[in-house]
């Protein structure tokens, strides 16, 4: 975090007197230091008048003995706004909270999408935005303790605050986990804790009403019913929970309910090093793998500056290696979305087929299946086995064009597919931009966003290719841009199979850096994920791990979506409209 | 052929030569080794794996377990497949108490084994053992399909062995429920002899974190005409014969009077000034003079043999 600059002319001095605090000069450019009783005039500033329509990133930060920092300013509330218009990069706004009561208005009112967001700022770090209509924990169940991404919370196995841990490096006598526990287990109870007379709070779950019928639908009298969805249902891609109202078969409102899979992704990357996130970022959205590993080590590139920009071979390898696992994800995205539309297993088993193969490749070039752990900041961590070539460029001249044929031909043109799935789950793109979606629900809705082509990273404006987007606003056309994605991930890889240069494949200064150490700074990477926006946001204190450590999921994000899609369909139609948005649960909850 | 026992139905010749003589155990485990029908349910990254097992490549049908239910009541078999969290393991005790008997469990993967990468997290269980009985443990993060197959060959192989005289579920006394956790300030379990345990450490540390508290001085209101001095006690029950509080500034002290005893959370106030009294019986009346430095001032607390116990600054004025 570098001085703020005192400047007299701060932006909008004319506009919005008073609003912007100080502009604050960082690695990537400047950010915004904003008011925060200024903070909705502003963003109604960027929207209507600046073309910064998509709110992408929200998140907090907590500060606390951070140099420079006080009591007064020890929250930060980050937000990145994109132009899906114009494309380029951010504009970066931050507001500051004092240590007691940090609240500040909430920014539904001008994007919508900010909801999730906030609840998630909420839940993990006690921020309270004021304004929002159903500010409730959503990770972590009502009644627990504490705000566990604060600094000064500590999780049950706590040893020290940044790893390596002192008991197990060098040297390694550690004591286990439970054994320094005072409860032998992972808890950790508030003091005067009594099991018997605990009782859960309660807290009012309202269920908004969308649509105005009222027990009647046609000639039939209908009773509200409420059905639970989840966490064991065999629609919910994972354990998501929905509670759904029905009216008959209609659905009038829908809550979900999330966090069954929030496993401390990023309280845990706060302890580790850099390089220790890497094989945590696999298992984020666990189907396409490499690509949380392209992007994570981007965002940290991006920190570590000039001498740790990767090679030539690398990032070729590094985009050969994300549009693979783009194919990967389509793949497997189309056959449970057909799973889920009643055709059972045998689209799946299809899908399935060529993705053994690709993984087959992933696991002789990286030793895994799934969790491959490839990249590394400065390059990758291994060199194409022998021919690994020959193997690839027979699956994508041969084999994966001749088999997205095969695929067309049953699915896209079915009968029974269409009448499904036309005018299912309509999403306008005024609400898919509003509601803060990315990627091919984004794409589904006619935007043609993808960030490949907005904001180019690695070598992807190198590549001749064409961002795919469908204006049906519906279920069908999402499933079209995963189709279409596929072959234009083909091209991509056909492209790059034929310019891979020879030569290095990690940056000479990353050869055996285990323990990077940033400068101070706070960087925002993203790249186009096979499901959306995938950003890491990372704050550095010049240590050797994150002072903040934050994704970007983009599953969790495009869930903005769910309630507004389903109500007014079918409770049918709720599965594969949850289908098509193709949730993640390891990325939803992290 | 042997002699037919008296009254005993006669089986016809063809029949005859189709009969085979088994043992109980033999034809009821054979059945339930190649019926084993697992639950849909997946939780992480290895569900994915579990998906790919069922798929062509690997096709675990091959081995007699193809027909995955989403319902419990259907299911012999619950494959724990990742992560299990705090959150998630109420519905997954729930699942399986809902599950008939007899039921296995495999627990699938390094989380669900013993928490795995995430186990140092606030929101993960380290290992689901540590609420269910399970049969079968498949390591790897996640494991192969083929090493999900060889643990379910494992679990046919563990059935094969069973007898119907010694498992558990057939016995009068068995009830095979297991107790559902609950979400508190965080997870615990709501069998008694948990509630009693974490009831005996809670003491224990509130009595720990007693043992160490003493009195100290909280607080400092020297600037009006009854300047008094406010004495905590985080500690245990204290006797205060012939401890002093000590003005830094004026070089003063008060003697506390004989028998004095601090409770545990009580409080005493000491009075100087000229408007200084005594009302009630946790007010100490020093005297009627000034006894505090308008422009700062440190009070120090000593015990009976003038070892200092706590100290306090008031920046004045």
């Amino acid at each position: 975090m570098s001085e703020p600059t005192l400047d007299a002319a701060l932006p909008y001095s004319d506009l919005l007197p008073g609003a912007v605090l100080a502009v604050e000069k960082n690695i990537e450019g400047e950010s915004l230091v904003v008011a925060p009783d200024q903070l909705v005039a502003v963003a109604e500033q960027l929207r209507d008048h600046e073309g910064f329509d998509l709110l992408s990133n929200l998140t907090a930060v907590d500060y606390l003995g951070f140099p420079g920092r006080s009591a007064a300013d020890r929250f930060e509330i980050v937000y990145h706004f994109y132009s899906t218009t114009r494309g380029g990069g951010p504009k970066v706004l931050k507001a500051r909270l004092p240590e007691t009561n940090p609240a500040l208005p909430t920014l539904m009112s001008v994007y919508p999408g900010a909801d999730l967001q906030e609840r998630e700022a909420y839940d993990l770090y006690g921020i309270r935005f004021l304004g929002h209509p159903s500010l409730r924990r959503i990770l972590l169940w009502d009644g627990f303790n504490g705000h566990p991404m604060r600094k000064d919370w500590q999780e049950a196995y706590f040893e020290a605050e940044s790893k390596p841990f002192k008991s197990r490096h060098p040297v390694g006598h550690h004591i286990w986990a439970e054994d320094r526990n005072p409860w032998g287990s992972n808890v950790n109870y508030p003091a005067g804790f009594d099991p018997e007379t605990w009782s859960q709070p309660v807290t009012l779950r309202p269920l908004e009403r969308h649509s105005g019928s009222n027990g009647v639908s046609g000639a039939l009298k209908t009773e509200r019913i409420v059905v639970n969805m989840g966490p064991q249902h065999p629609s919910t891609h994972g354990v998501f929970r929905m509670i759904v109202e029905l009216d008959g078969e209609t659905v009038t409102a829908l809550e979900p309910e999330m966090g069954y899979l929030h496993r401390n992704h990023e309280k845990i990357g706060e302890r580790n090093t850099y390089l220790m996130n890497m094989p945590y970022t696999d298992r984020l959205d666990y189907i396409s793998s490499m690509s949380n590993n392209l992007a994570y080590a981007i965002a940290v590139e991006k920190l570590l500056g000039e001498a740790y920009k990767p090679t030539e071979r690398a990032e070729y390898l590094r985009v050969i290696m994300a549009e693979l696992t783009r194919i990967v994800n389509h793949l497997f995205s189309v056959g449970t979305f057909f799973n889920d539309l009643g055709a059972f297993f045998t689209p799946l088993l299809y899908a399935v087929r060529e993705r053994e193969l690709i993984l087959d490749l992933f696991e002789s070039v990286s030793g895994s299946r799934m969790m491959c752990n490839y990249m590394r900041f400065g390059g990758v961590v291994a060199d194409l086995p022998a021919g690994w070539l020959e193997t690839c460029h027979h699956l994508v001249h041969e084999r994966l064009p001749a088999k997205l044929d095969e695929l067309e031909r049953y699915l896209i043109g079915n009968e029974i597919v269409k009448q499904r799935c036309i005018g299912v789950g309509y999403l306008s793109a005024a609400d898919a931009l509003a509601l803060s979606c990315t990627g091919p629900q984004l794409r589904g809705s006619g935007v043609p966003y993808d960030i490949r082509r907005a904001e180019p990273y690695s070598i992807y404006d190198r590549f001749d290719f064409d961002v795919v987007s469908f204006d049906g606003c519906d279920v069908y056309s999402r499933f079209l841009v995963r189709m279409e994605e596929m072959r234009q991930s083909v091209r991509i890889l056909q492209q790059a199979l034929k310019q891979l240069p020879e030569g290095p494949i990690q940056a000479a200064k990353a050869l055996g850096a285990y323990t990077v150490r940033p400068p101070v700074g706070d960087v925002y990477g993203r790249i186009e994920s096979p499901k959306g926006e995938l950003g890491f946001y990372l704050v550095s204190n010049g240590a050797g791990n994150p002072w903040r450590y934050r994704v970007r999921p983009p599953s969790y994000i495009n869930l903005n979506a769910l309630a507004p899609m389903v109500v007014g369909n079918k409770v049918a139609d709720a599965v594969i409209i949850l289908g098509a948005i193709d949730i993640v649960l390891g990325e939803v909850d992290r | 052929m042997a002699e037919q026992p008296q009254g005993a139905a006669p089986v016809p010749e063809e029949v005859q030569s189709n009969v085979l003589l088994t043992t109980v155990d033999w034809i009821y485990n054979t059945g339930r080794t190649f019926s084993l029908w697992p639950m849909t349910f997946g939780l992480a990254c290895c569900a994915i794996e579990f998906i790919v097992t069922g798929a062509a490549r690997y096709d675990m049908s091959r081995f007699g377990m193809e027909v995955a239910r989403p319902s419990p009541r259907q299911c012999d078999l619950l494959i724990i497949s990742g992560t299990v969290t705090k959150k998630m393991v109420v519905p997954i005790v729930r699942l399986y108490n809902q599950m008939a008997e007899p039921r296995y469990v495999v627990s699938m993967g390094a989380c669900a084994t013993g928490g795995g990468p995430f186990k140092e997290g606030y929101n993960v269980v380290s290992g689901i053992d540590k609420y269910l009985p399970v049969d079968v443990y498949v390591p790897g993060c996640p494991p192969t399909p083929e090493a999900l197959l060889h643990g379910f060959i494992t679990l046919q192989n563990k059935i094969k062995k069973q007898s119907v005289r010694t498992v558990p579920w057939y016995r009068k006394s068995y009830s095979g429920a297991v107790p559902i956790p609950v979400l508190g300030p965080d997870i615990f379990s709501s069998r008694p002899e948990e509630i009693k345990r974490v009831r005996e450490i809670n003491t224990q540390r509130m009595m720990a974190t007693r043992a160490a508290g003493a009195p100290t001085i909280a607080e400092m209101h020297i600037l009006g005409a009854d300047e008094f001095i406010v004495i905590r006690n985080s500690g245990l029950a204290q006797d205060m014969t012939g401890w002093r509080l000590h003005s830094g500034a004026g070089d003063q002290s008060y003697t506390f009077p004989a028998g004095f005893v601090l409770m545990p959370d009580a409080e005493v106030r000491v009075h100087s000034g000229p408007d200084a009294t005594a009302a009630t019986p946790s007010d100490q009346l020093w005297t009627k003079r000034h006894m505090w430095r308008n422009e700062g001032d440190t009070a120090n607390l000593m015990d009976a043999d003038g070892n200092l116990v706590s100290s306090f600054s008031h920046q004045g004025n």
